[in-house]
């Protein structure tokens, strides 16, 4: 424990130090802030006069960069500075009723709030946000100003589709948040903020729908995010390792997307949406393996190619965790297995290959590893080409060198493909290191030693459960409820999907009636 | 723990641990098994004469020969060889063990394709019933391969060299592969020949000629009771795999009015009826085939579509057929007398109590059975156009 604790360091408890209330005093309250800011030259105090006579002090703080200028500048020292000199309240009740005058008349800007203590006042000064301290005034304004550098909405890198909308999430919070409401008109779709991140401070939302949810799910979220206590967020894949349910296992439990339409989709199953601000993925619980297998695009498309392309998938899964293994097991052990002219051609092929199988697919595998993991770090235009040249050109020298057979190239080539079929990145790089395992175990112990893997995957993998929902929902669980099994391996008509899947929300769950029958029935007797 | 226990073991205690490469085996596709004669042991193993002293005679009465293509490295191009091999024993299993001395990669019988034995072991019931026994127990060897009896010694028909395909094991089984297309030998795979062995000791094996530069597949050797009791030509061999409905691609030539047609059978169907009167059996052979003209004439003078033409033609198809079908049943009954025709097993089947009366003595009843062929034929097509 001493060493884990000298490691990752001793979760330590921010000293919650007594929070300042403000002063009655302008330069009391400045003074306040700048001592809690010291040394951060980007914060702009800007002090002025408002008032017929110009004889009240006020003061508003932002961060530069951060503050949007024009709105400061327009809706906020405009209409204090100048405004305020052509109404002619009594000195009196201006005096008394500053404040609220200032506020309800004064503030051109949606989004003005009062803070109580100066932390919390700074905190959103820190998040773009204008603090407006006036003098006289126990109050202190904060005015939504937020207008900092950010990436527009554009396409997602990781998750492109044919045929299906093409907008992605941002690194901002409440773009995300405002992708995902664009699509749902239901005063049932909730949004629960909170903050995380002891020093960061980063927004956190989950959002769901009321009447579907999966109530279960929902209170675990809730209690599994207040469990989090770190310095800093910076993505949410921090979140995701927080909260999941094994942190031991190579499969990903927690869905993570950048598409809007997926989340809105994974809603409406009965799922909850994490949107975690500065990260692009945004994360869906419960994950199941089901629902990492399946592309947006499943559903945009006619059912028959969905159901085509969905097979093809699995197929592409299997091949990409299996057909290392499979040469080695094949080559190594069971040649009898392969029909003989192939069994033929194979050895013709590997004479002269100074490994054994299970060296040249090692070698093979970590070479193109290397490709792939060099090749997301090579610049873009580059990339291609390199990628391409190093597969290429490594390939066919390898076997003209003969380190490997040719046939190992192509296995190799076909593995590296078919795990780009898997729609989910991180599902796939699950089964990237299982290959390993595998290609270790045909090596020791030939075909025998694959099925004992696949056991000891498939063991795994029952057991498994995210958020409570079994991972491998719904192919364990259809015996309750066989029509899951229509959103699986093949993908039913839309018309016939009527019900919600019953493994996610038990629930609420006739999605719709279709009425195609009473219509059209009516109208073909006349 | 004990689970634990139990998985770990299970790991290291079972699995095949017979890793070898694919390029460190010699896949044998042909095996070739012979009997030796006494008189043409060899005498120069003194080793040998020493030890049969202090441990009895054990002649060696085996040649096994294996035809394996064996992949080699020359200047660096993979190449293939042809390689061929003989070796002497006392057994099979003492033979493969000899070979794993002088072969570098290990002799692999998991891709064997076929077998051939020597005319000589064929004649020896108790040392043919002892190969059947080693290619039955063995546990790589597959049922599906291929068995033939070579006229002469199987190490002769295994040495020639055939010019088309420069591996000998790979043309000898695509010689069993396109058997289905001429139909001049009776091929049953391994499982086929146990079963049948099996139920009555009684086989059809293909027969395998060897020539100069040339093999041929056709004929077949009859084994009663074990033993070898002659050959069927080709066209017997026909017969036969009509009358146990293994065959329906097949050609007749026809002789009508001095032009020979030939008959392309696309189906045949042969159905046996069992006729009791009293004590004596008699066999119905009801055959219905269905074909094609494939060739007549240039520009014939009567249309080929007339139906008396036509059915004078069948009527020729049906002479024909029925005469291949009785020729066989008559060598097989008369000269051979072995039920190699499957009579039995129909009257094991369809008339269990008839069997119980003729079952003790059906070796003796079956060349007495009287047999009628009635052949139905049809022609269905003229010939094909471009």
């Amino acid at each position: 424990m001493g060493l884990w604790k000298k490691i990752f360091g001793e979760k330590k408890k921010e000293a919650k130090a007594g929070k300042t209330m403000p002063d009655k005093k302008l330069d009391k309250n400045l003074e306040t802030i700048k001592a809690m800011l010291k040394d951060c030259d980007d914060i702009v105090y800007r002090e002025f006069e408002i008032g017929v006579d110009q004889d009240y002090k006020a003061a508003l703080v932002y961060v530069d960069g951060m503050a949007d200028k024009i709105l400061i500048n327009n809706f906020i020292l405009s209409t204090s500075m100048v405004a305020t000199r052509i109404v002619e309240p009594t000195a009196e009740e201006l005096k008394q009723q500053l404040s609220q005058h200032m506020k309800d008349h004064t503030f051109a800007v949606t989004e003005v709030s009062e803070q109580e203590t100066m932390e919390d006042a700074v905190k959103f000064a820190l998040s773009g946000d204008t603090i407006i301290l006036l003098d006289n005034c126990e109050k202190i304004f904060t005015v939504g100003s937020k207008g900092f550098p950010a990436r527009g909405v554009s396409e997602p890198v990781t998750e492109a589709v044919i045929r299906g909308p093409r907008d992605g999430f941002t690194e901002v919070f409440r773009f995300n948040t405002a992708l995902i409401r664009r699509r749902i008109r239901d005063t049932k779709l909730k949004v629960k903020q909170m903050q995380l991140g002891a020093r960061s401070k980063t927004d956190v939302a989950i959002m769901y729908i009321e009447d579907v949810v999966n109530e279960g799910v929902l209170k675990e979220v809730k209690r599994r995010l207040d469990t989090i206590d770190i310095d800093i967020i910076l993505d949410s894949g921090y979140v995701e390792q927080f909260i999941e349910d094994d942190w031991t296992s190579p499969f990903p439990q927690i869905q993570n997307t950048e598409r809007p339409d997926v989340v809105t989709a994974a809603l409406y199953e009965g799922r909850v949406a994490i949107v975690v601000d500065n990260s692009p993925f945004v994360l869906i619980v419960p994950g199941t393996i089901n629902a990492m297998m399946q592309s947006a695009e499943d559903y945009y498309e006619r059912w028959s190619i969905a159901t085509a392309v969905r097979l093809l998938r699995y197929f592409a899964a299997t091949l990409s965790l299996l057909l290392p293994s499979l040469y080695v097991a094949f080559t190594s052990f069971h040649p009898q297995m392969m029909p003989t002219q192939l069994t033929l051609a194979l050895a013709v092929n590997r004479e002269g290959v100074p490994f054994p199988a299970i060296v040249e697919a090692l070698i093979m595998e970590t070479t193109i590893e290397i490709l792939r993991e060099a090749g997301v770090r090579l610049p873009g235009p580059i990339g291609a080409t390199i990628g391409i040249v190093g597969g290429l050109v490594i390939g066919q020298a390898a076997v003209e060198a003969g380190l490997v057979a040719p046939l190992m190239v192509i296995v190799v080539a076909v593995t590296a493909i078919s795990s780009f079929a898997i729609p989910r990145y991180n599902l796939a790089i699950g089964f990237r290191l299982l290959r390993f395992l595998f290609i270790f175990a045909a090596g020791a112990l030939g075909l025998y030693g694959i099925m004992l893997s696949l056991l000891l995957v498939l063991i795994h993998l029952a057991s498994l459960k995210s958020f409570g929902v079994p991972y491998l929902s719904p192919f364990v669980t259809f015996i309750e409820e066989s029509g899951d099994i229509g959103d699986t391996f093949v993908r039913a008509p839309l018309l016939s999907m009527n019900n919600r899947n019953a493994h996610v929300n038990p629930n609420n769950r006739n999605r719709m009636d279709d009425r195609r029958r009473e219509n059209f029935g009516d109208k073909e007797e006349k | 723990m004990m689970l634990t226990l139990i998985i770990t073991l299970s790991m290291f205690l079972t699995a095949c641990w017979d890793k070898t490469e694919i390029n460190d085996r010699a896949f044998v596709l042909a095996l070739g098994i012979d009997h030796i004669p006494p008189s043409e042991q060899p005498k120069e193993d003194r080793e040998h004469k020493a030890l049969e002293k202090v441990l009895g005679e054990h002649a060696p009465h085996y040649r096994m020969t294996y035809a394996f293509p064996k992949q080699m490295l020359a200047g660096g191009e993979p190449t293939v060889e042809n390689i061929i091999m003989s070796s002497v024993g006392e057994n099979i299993y003492i033979n493969e063990r000899q070979m794993k001395a002088r072969v570098d990669n290990q002799l692999f019988l998991g891709h064997l394709k076929s077998v051939v034995l020597g005319e000589e072991v064929v004649k020896t019931p108790q040392m043919f019933r002892e190969v059947l026994d080693a290619l039955e127990k063995d546990p790589l060897i597959s049922r599906k391969v291929n068995l033939a009896i070579a006229v002469g010694e199987a190490k002769e028909v295994l040495n020639v060299e055939p010019k088309q395909e420069s591996i000998s094991g790979q043309f000898i089984t695509d010689l069993f592969m396109g058997e289905d297309r001429t139909n001049r030998a009776p091929v049953a795979d391994l499982d086929q020949l146990f079963i049948s062995l099996h139920d009555n000791s009684n086989a059809a094996i293909p027969r395998l000629t060897g020539a100069e530069e040339e093999l041929k597949l056709g004929g077949a050797a009859i084994i009663k009771n074990y033993e070898f009791v002659g050959w069927i030509g080709e066209l017997e061999s026909m017969g036969l795999m009509i009358l146990k409905n293994e065959t329906d691609i097949f050609v007749v030539t026809i002789n009508a009015d001095g032009i020979n047609i030939p008959y392309q059978v696309t189906e045949i169907k042969t159905v046996y009826t069992i006729q009791q009167k009293d004590k004596e059996i008699k066999m119905l052979i009801e055959i219905e085939a269905e074909g094609d003209i494939v060739q007549y004439f240039f520009d014939p003078e009567e249309d080929v579509l007339d139906p008396a033409l036509l059915e004078k033609l069948e009527q020729e198809v049906e002479k024909k057929l029925q005469g291949i079908v009785m020729h066989t049943v008559e060598k097989l009954q008369k000269d051979l007398e072995t039920d190699v025709l499957g009579f039995d097993t129909y009257i094991k089947r369809h008339n269990p109590d008839l069997w119980a009366q003729v079952g003790k003595d059906w070796v003796e009843i079956f060349p007495t059975v009287e047999v009628e062929v009635v052949v139905d034929a049809k022609i269905r097509r003229v010939g094909l156009t471009k």
